[in-house]
């Protein structure tokens, strides 16, 4: 079991390491989510006209960031599992790399990868609470069968459950590219799993599609800003 | 492996950006009840979170107050958004990540309560965790010597992801706790002599009454209670008959230098920092002392601290400190609208000792309209323009005052703003 988890890791790391090139660019269209206002409003001015830019980037988009405290409580709050010891730990150990502003301007990569190394603790934890209940009283999981390997779980099911994750965080339905890009990410990370890996792995392997999922909408852009 | 699982979905998670949604699954009023419980509460709060229910229903009756008022029974009301702003109040770094100290305790404290804000700068109280709603498996040192007096013990150790802060303080009136010496081993409690709220507490006390001249302490007064740093009530119109002799008149040769620039500040402040004649810091105890209690410190057979005449060759012909005697030199045309000195019982001239420095300051309009902008501040987690929101500031500030000082009613206030969303 432990080996098979470890070679998910490896995996994972894999898909890591091609991800990570996309991930930052998308980072960085984020920060230009017109975070980047200074420079598209300093290229337009006349050399001689002086550029002020008074206005925060928090204040342009009307959000502010979760800081430091806010972001473990949150993630607590949302997913509805208290904040156990590790979790404590990886803050405890992790928290000077979160924000003490609102400023969504000074949101960097080492905070976004502490929010989701938290997020994924938490969002383990909500696995292991869910997985033990039927799935009727469910508020996350209802359409996960836990007992079943990764290739069992529809599109429509592991959407559901992001859905669900969208109702109750965020208050809203999916959008249609969200929903996309869900799909998508589900498809790929299903892709990466060798295929050499059976019995109870299969099914782990839908436990970290689940945790994947859960870190992806915990972690996101509007689960960390107010 | 998750921190890894979870690098991955960051990547993802960019990709997740705030667009408009598709179809709403909630009511106006449950979705503007979110959001208002999330500004008070600091906090993402799911949908399916009680409150959420109640205030939206507060919100279709056209009660807005009555919505807010509910999302103050938050926990996390006092324990991230009261206790964060109180934090960023309490030291020279002016930074909030710090562990609970008794400051902070007492902020969140007096807002809980409903006590008259003034009384966080004059009041002979302090706040701990009782002892009786500490949750069991829970250690919290309790000795008022050593996890008060002479550490932040007891404070750090109520400091937790999990303890909910603000349910287990309790006002404590029997006096502030101070050692009479900083050997644990060896001191003996003793109570406050001249307790002024959070002017006098442990952590105020160590921040700014630490080496120095104590000038800092008036300083940091008007940082974080007037929201008015030193360049913003300087003024070289006033009399410099209080100035220290530490303070050069001719600096680089140059009268005219000390007369538009050094006594601007030290005009004010100078005349300002009597109050705290009596006060210092034994560094290597790590000691809050006092005159009138002879536990350690350097005090002059005034009971004048030794540090407020230091230097006295530099201009001796400056003021000496005799006693805790303070004049309110900050009474300049610009100051008197700015500041909005009111009477009071030390009245708006004069006073002796730091609670009636803690007075004159609490009733100035300026001070709720500093408490104004710092609610406004961390609820609405943005920074108030104070040019152009000065009517935003002044209005919160008569808010304040009609509800008695009450902070939680100011708090509930503010998240009705338009302006705050």
């Amino acid at each position: 079991m432990r080996n098979k988890r470890q070679m998910v890791t490896s995996i994972v790391v894999g898909v890591a390491a091609f991800a990570l090139p996309s991930m930052y660019n998308a980072c960085s269209q984020i920060a230009g989510f017109q975070l980047g206002g200074t420079s598209s409003v300093a290229s337009s001015q006349s050399a001689s006209t002086p550029v002020v830019n008074a206005i925060s980037p928090s204040a342009k988009l009307g959000l502010s960031v979760l800081n430091y405290q806010q972001v473990v409580t949150s993630a607590s709050s949302l997913l509805g599992v208290p904040i156990d010891s590790t979790t404590a730990s990886i803050y405890n150990t992790n928290s000077t790399l979160l924000l003490e502003t609102f400023d969504v301007g000074l949101i960097n990569a080492p905070m976004w990868i502490t929010v989701t190394d938290i997020d994924s603790q938490l969002c383990q934890a909500l696995v292991t609470k869910e997985m033990a209940m039927t799935a009727v009283n469910r508020t996350y999981f209802g359409s996960i069968d836990f007992t079943q390997p990764i290739a069992n779980i529809t599109d429509a099911e592991f959407l559901q459950a992001m859905s669900n994750f969208a109702a109750h965080a965020w208050g809203r339905a999916l959008s249609a590219n969200e929903t996309t890009a869900l799909t998508t990410a589900k498809q790929e990370f299903v892709s990466a799993i060798p295929s050499t890996t059976t019995g109870s792995g299969l099914v782990t392997q839908n436990q970290d599609l689940q945790i994947f999922g859960c870190t992806a909408m915990m972690a996101s852009l509007e689960s960390i800003t107010l | 492996m998750f921190a890894r699982l979870g690098i991955i979905a960051t990547c993802f998670s960019t990709l997740l950006l705030v667009e408009a949604a598709q179809a709403q699954t909630y009511t106006a009023s449950q979705l503007q009840a979110k959001r208002m419980l999330e500004k008070i509460s600091g906090t993402k709060i799911p949908m399916d979170n009680p409150l959420i229910a109640q205030m939206a229903a507060k919100i279709d009756a056209n009660d807005s107050l009555g919505a807010a008022t509910l999302a103050t029974t938050h926990p996390n009301f006092l324990n991230i958004t009261v206790k964060q702003m109180a934090l960023k109040m309490s030291t020279r770094d002016e930074t909030m990540r710090l562990p609970l100290n008794d400051f902070a305790a007492a902020f969140m404290g007096v807002t809980r309560d409903g006590v008259d804000a003034r009384t966080l700068l004059s009041g002979n109280f302090y706040y701990m965790a009782d002892p009786t709603k500490i949750p069991t498996g829970t250690t919290v040192p309790a000795n008022l010597v050593a996890d008060f007096a002479l550490s932040n013990n007891h404070y750090q150790a109520l400091d937790n992801l999990t303890l909910d802060i603000g349910s287990v303080l309790m006002p404590v009136t029997s006096g502030q706790p101070m050692a009479s010496q900083g050997d644990p081993t060896k001191a003996t409690l003793i109570i406050n002599p001249e307790p002024a709220g959070v002017l006098t507490s442990r952590t105020f006390m160590l921040a700014h009454a630490e080496a120095g001249t104590n000038r800092r302490l008036v300083n940091y007064t008007f940082r974080e209670f007037m929201c008015t740093p030193m360049a913003g009530w300087a003024d070289t119109q006033v009399s410099d008959m209080r100035i220290g002799r530490d303070v050069d008149r001719f600096p680089g040769s140059d009268n005219n230098k000390f007369l538009t620039s050094c006594k601007g500040c030290h005009a004010g402040m100078d005349a300002f920092r009597g109050a705290f004649a009596k006060w210092d810091v034994d560094n290597g105890a790590n000691l809050v002392s006092h005159s009138g209690l002879n536990n350690g410190g350097s005090f002059d057979g005034n009971g004048v601290a030794t540090k407020m005449n230091k230097n006295n060759t530099v201009f001796p012909d400056g003021f000496t400190t005799i006693n805790d005697s303070f004049i309110n030199n900050a009474q300049g045309t610009a100051n008197a609208l700015t500041l909005g000195w009111r009477p009071s019982t030390a009245g708006p001239n004069s006073g002796n000792g730091a609670a009636q420095f803690g007075t004159l300051i609490a009733n100035s309009s300026r001070f709720s309209q500093c408490m104004g902008q710092r609610v406004y501040e961390a609820t609405c987690r943005k920074t108030m323009d104070t040019t152009a929101q000065l009517q935003l500031m002044i209005n919160l500030g008569t808010y304040l005052e009609s509800k008695s000082y009450n902070l939680k009613s100011l708090f509930q206030y503010v998240a009705t703003l338009p302006d705050c969303y």
